[in-house]
């Protein structure tokens, strides 16, 4: 879960283009070389300002401690888009739009349509997954809570609010915890696999293997979990991610082998006290 | 002013002539009649001292502990599969259906002033009941305490063990959370492979076809009322015996088969065993409000169609489940009919470790040619072989424990789960031998010199 | 049986109450007791201020545990090292392996019961007729629940019975386009949980139906039971590479595209395929029940 350096529209230095005048397929050498050299030289600085604009634009966006008083207050924004446009729809479209689709449908990243809820993006632009890059560094904590109501509200599937956590409790029961454990812990698979801890992940994370597979992991999507199933499973993993414990230390979450373990504990020290307590008094006579 | 003349000249003040216990004493003797002389006796009944001779105790205790958080508990809980819509304060079930026995567990736990308290407190005192059982065995086996005349207390002793430990599976199997009642599917199952008779066994013992609407109400007077009057009946007459017959004691000066010492019941014993009930007590109080155990919250309720990795049974039943985990496909057809892989290690498995276990006393009896009555423990070191067969025995036990968690241990420690399960079937004929030859070794040293050079 | 005082260890209780004086130094001192019960006192004060401040169990349990462990510790001290270390020695009851005793026993019973044990006949008549009622009254036993006959033959599936989802969703040829695993149940019994079954659509060159069920997987479908033929978890592990159900209880691993056929684990039998059909109008339905028993296997399972 490194955090990714370059912007996603970000454009690389083609190297190869900027040598082939030294292979010797085209000399620099004679008028016809000169033309060459010309070319080669515009091409390269148009690339460096390309470089420039790409790389520039993303830290403009990126938080500043102090931001200067023109910019927008949801901070750095960059000064080509007009004002009044939804700070959300913008770090969207400059952020996320590229693995996620202009419009939330899908590409590299998986489509947005579950994404009902803001407590469902939030952890997941802040921390990112297994493929997703974590975007606490370069955008404010205002911008993302501004990026995730704007995915509740225009990207997300409308259906996707209709999601209730026990509903999703009850189709994780019945899909989910045969690997992944009641308590979302994870556990040993045949064949010497294991299915993950998903108490690592922010839950969204488990959205989007949901939605898409992974591995042996198979997609829950289609005719499966519809969009409302699939997000009240979100919601329902977060809840996983720090059940609540009103029993005390949760010991784990792995169930009966931890306790009994434990309850060995509670033997010994019982055991301790009987010792303490036929021990014979030091003020008797040997 | 002493204690003494400051009393008397309350007592003069106040008019009473006797302290509050010989008043008591007298009122009780002039009611009874006839058992003051007894009575009497028994206040300077001896108690043999070893921290060994705790362990039993510590069960006692706990069945005590046990039996008044469940009545608690039983004023809450309702033995009932009906189906409701769950309406509590846990809004992850909110509007879930469930059973009324999981709804009320449920409400206790989560909406009931210190239910939770007292529901942790009797589940952590039940895994440590049937723990301080195995351990108070081990010790009786491992210092001869089962030979003449106390073989038959050593045949009650177990039976208490074994009701004390399906007592524990009927128990946490009230709440119908989908763990527990994963582990009654199994059951069902176990018994579905008992040949010819098992799936009228089964179908008569649950009410019908698995799963069956009426488990829950059948298996709770049996876990609240006839089990624990087995177990308090017997265990009447376990103390009664241990009263009559007086405890064992270690070798040491002035003890031997006919004498006994220790000390009086009155006042340090009863002092010392009434400290320790309450600090039973406060450790698996302590336990119960610091240490979460069974969030049934969690798990969900019981559907047939659900169901977890990283399912186990409680401790004390993991060396079953090990075996069946252990057991190899080996499906048995003879003409048109089946004999389960399961039968082996879930039905004959445990019949061929508690048998000779209840015959214990008299095989080692005739294999020692030892009939005379003891009352003098021998040390673990003075029968070495007594000790090579009990460690090899615990050493098999525990590779079934550790079978029974195996993929709980193959995920936690990252480990390959087949491998793992290869390794533990190996060790499961290799270990308990070489353990036992082990143990053999070091204690027929320890016993040579112990014989030649004395404790 | 008489008591005798050793007196090594010395001397029993004083006649007016009070910790003997111990040979040669001072008594043990009374305050670790006295903490003791100052923890009690704290510890009960605390759990019913906790009780009614509805604070949590952490903190119920703690104060409760303070009291109890408090007393405990006194009486626990107060017997151990308040008490005096007084040992005193008795008589084990006398063993009987004198046979004259034992045979003096025997004789006496004897006698006594002799009005039964003289009549031979009546009294080895007596025998078999307790015997004989005691043994009758397990005929109750029989009426304690239904006795199987067929019924674990029987499922809820029935020739023409759509599939559906648990919420009761009708299943059409469409659904696992792009694959994964769809949990359904006979229409009309989604509570029936001896019919559940584990829904798959696998394309033709990888699925080979088993001999003799050509036709039980129209367009790539196909149904097992959900039931683990081990010991009956539902088997809810699907490794959509390996394309293996697997159980999470014991492990028990079924191959999908033969079968079903266990390939690894504790389970000896494949778990039952149901044999599907589209019906006109384009759901998924069953042929018929299944062909043999689901769930584990049981003695005339066969």
């Amino acid at each position: 879960m490194a955090p990714g350096r370059e912007g996603p529209g970000g454009l690389r230095m083609n190297r190869s283009a900027a040598r082939s005048g030294s292979r010797g397929v085209g000399s620099f050498s004679g008028d016809l070389g000169r033309r060459r050299l010309r070319l080669a030289a515009l091409s390269c600085v148009i690339l460096a300002i390309l470089f420039a604009a790409a790389t520039v634009a993303p830290a403009g966006a990126s938080s500043s401690p102090s931001p200067s008083p023109s910019v927008q207050p949801s901070g750095g924004v960059s000064p080509a888009v007009e004002a009044g446009a939804d700070p959300g729809a913008v770090v969207f479209a400059q952020n996320c739009s590229g693995c996620h689709g202009s419009r939330g449908e899908g590409g590299f990243g998986p489509p947005l349509a579950p994404a009902g809820f803001a407590s469902l993006v939030i952890p997941m632009v802040e921390e990112g997954g297994i493929q997703m890059p974590s975007f606490s560094d370069q955008l404010s904590d205002a911008e993302i809570q501004a990026v995730a109501a704007y995915v509740a509200a225009h990207i997300a599937d409308p259906a996707s609010h209709e999601a209730v956590v026990s509903g999703g409790g009850e189709t994780y029961r019945l899909y989910c915890a045969g690997c992944h454990s009641t308590t979302g812990r994870g556990g040993a698979l045949t064949r010497g696999r294991n299915a993950p801890d998903i108490s690592q992940y922010p839950a969204a994370e488990a959205l989007a293997a949901m939605i898409l597979g992974r591995g042996n992991m198979p997609a829950f999507a289609g005719n499966t979990l519809d969009v409302r199933q699939q997000t009240a499973v979100g919601l329902y993993v977060s809840v996983l991610v720090d059940p609540p414990s009103p029993g005390g230390r949760g010991l784990g979450y792995l169930g009966p082998v931890t306790e009994g373990a434990v309850s060995a504990i509670a033997l010994l020290i019982l055991i301790f006290l009987a010792v303490w307590l036929a021990w014979k008094s030091r003020t008797a006579a040997p | 002013m002493s204690d003494r003349r400051l009393k008397q000249s309350l007592r003069t003040a106040f008019g009473v002539r006797r302290s509050p216990l010989r008043h008591g004493a007298g009122w009780l003797d002039e009611n009874l009649g006839g058992g003051s002389g007894l009575l009497r006796q028994e206040l300077r009944h001896i108690f043999p001292d070893s921290w060994a001779f705790f362990l039993g105790e510590i069960a006692l205790y706990c069945f005590i502990l046990l039996v008044v958080t469940g009545v608690y508990l039983a004023l809450f809980f309702h033995a009932s599969q009906a189906m409701v819509v769950y309406h509590g304060s846990y809004q992850p079930l909110a509007g879930v259906p469930m059973s009324d026995a999981y709804s009320s567990v449920l409400d206790l736990s989560l909406d009931v002033r210190a239910g939770l308290l007292v529901r942790q407190v009797h589940h952590w005192a039940a895994l440590v009941f049937v723990g301080a059982l195995m351990i108070h065995l081990l010790r009786m086996f491992l210092t001869g305490a089962y030979r003449r005349p106390r073989r038959i207390n050593w045949v009650i002793g177990l039976s208490l063990l074994l009701l004390a430990g399906f007592n524990g599976l009927m128990g946490y199997s009230l709440p119908d959370d989908l763990l527990s009642g994963t582990g009654l599917r199994i059951a069902y199952s176990i018994t579905e492979s008992i040949p010819f008779l098992g799936p009228t066994m089964a179908s008569l013992m649950f009410g019908g076809q698995f799963p069956t609407s009426g488990l829950i109400a059948r298996i709770y007077p049996v876990h609240i009322f006839l089990l624990p009057a087995a177990i308090a009946g017997l265990l009447g007459l376990h103390l009664g015996m241990l009263w009559l017959q007086r405890h064992t004691e270690f070798p040491g000066p002035g003890r031997d088969d006919r004498t006994i010492v220790g000390t009086p019941m009155v006042p340090a014993y009863a002092l010392r065993t009434t400290g320790y009930l309450l600090l039973v007590a406060g450790v698996l109080t302590a336990f119960g409000g610091l240490l979460q155990i069974n969030p049934v919250w969690l798990y969900g309720p019981y559907n047939a169609w659900d169901a977890s990795t990283s399912a186990q049974p409680d401790w004390y039943m993991g060396w079953l489940e090990g075996a069946v985990r252990m057991m190899p496909a080996w499906d048995i057809h003879i003409g048109g009919f089946l004999l389960p892989a399961v039968f082996w290690p879930a039905v004959v498995l445990p019949g061929l470790i508690f048998t000779p276990l209840f015959l214990w006393p008299w095989l080692d009896g005739m294999a020692l040619r030892d009939g005379v009555f003891h009352n003098v423990l021998a040390l673990p070191s003075e029968r070495p072989g007594r000790t090579a067969i009990g460690a090899g025995f615990v050493t098999f036990l525990t590779v079934l424990l550790v079978a029974g968690g195996d993929d709980v241990f193959a995920s936690a420690f990252g480990l390959s789960l087949p491998v793992l399960l290869r390794t533990l079937q190996v060790l499961f004929f290799v270990a308990p031998p070489m353990v036992a030859l082990f143990t053999y070794l070091i204690f027929r040293r320890r016993a040579r010199r112990w014989l030649t050079t004395g404790p | 049986m008489n008591d005798r005082e050793i007196g090594a260890h010395g001397a029993s209780l004083a006649p007016g109450g009070g910790s003997p004086p111990a040979p040669g130094g001072a008594r043990p001192p009374g305050w670790p007791a006295a903490i003791g019960l100052v923890v009690t006192v704290a510890g009960a004060v605390g759990f019913v201020v906790a009780f009614v401040a509805n604070a949590s169990t952490g903190w119920l349990g703690g104060s409760l545990a303070a009291a109890l462990l408090g007393l405990g510790v006194a009486l626990a001290y107060w017997g151990r090292d308040l008490a005096g270390d007084e040992v005193i020695s008795g008589a084990y009851p006398t063993p009987h392996d004198d046979v004259p005793g034992a045979a003096a026993l025997g004789a006496d019973l004897e006698q006594s019961a002799g009005v039964i044990t003289r009549r031979r006949f009546l009294s080895r008549f007596l025998v078999v007729g307790v015997g004989v009622f005691a043994l009758s009254q397990a005929v109750i036993l029989g009426a304690l629940g239904p006795w199987p006959g067929r019924s674990l033959f029987v499922t809820a599936w029935r020739p023409g019975r759509r599939l559906v989802t648990i919420d009761g969703v009708p299943l059409t040829r469409d659904v696992l386009a792009g694959g994964g695993i769809l949990v359904a149940f006979p229409e009309g019994h989604t509570d029936a949980a001896n019919s559940q079954i584990a829904l798959f659509h696998f394309s033709g060159s990888e699925f080979k139906p088993q001999p003799g069920r050509e036709t039980w997987s129209p367009e790539g479908f196909v149904a097992y039971s959900r039931i683990c033929t081990h010991v009956g978890c539902a088997v809810a592990q699907y490794m959509d590479e390996a394309k293996v159900l697997a159980c999470p209880c014991h492990q028990s691993t079924f191959d999908l595209l033969d079968g079903a056929k266990p390939v690894a684990g504790p389970a000896g039998r494949p778990l039952p395929q149901l044999p599907l059909a589209i019906d006109p109008q384009g759901y998924l339905v069953a042929q018929s029940d299944f062909t043999e028993p689901v769930g584990p296997g049981f003695w005339n399972a066969g």
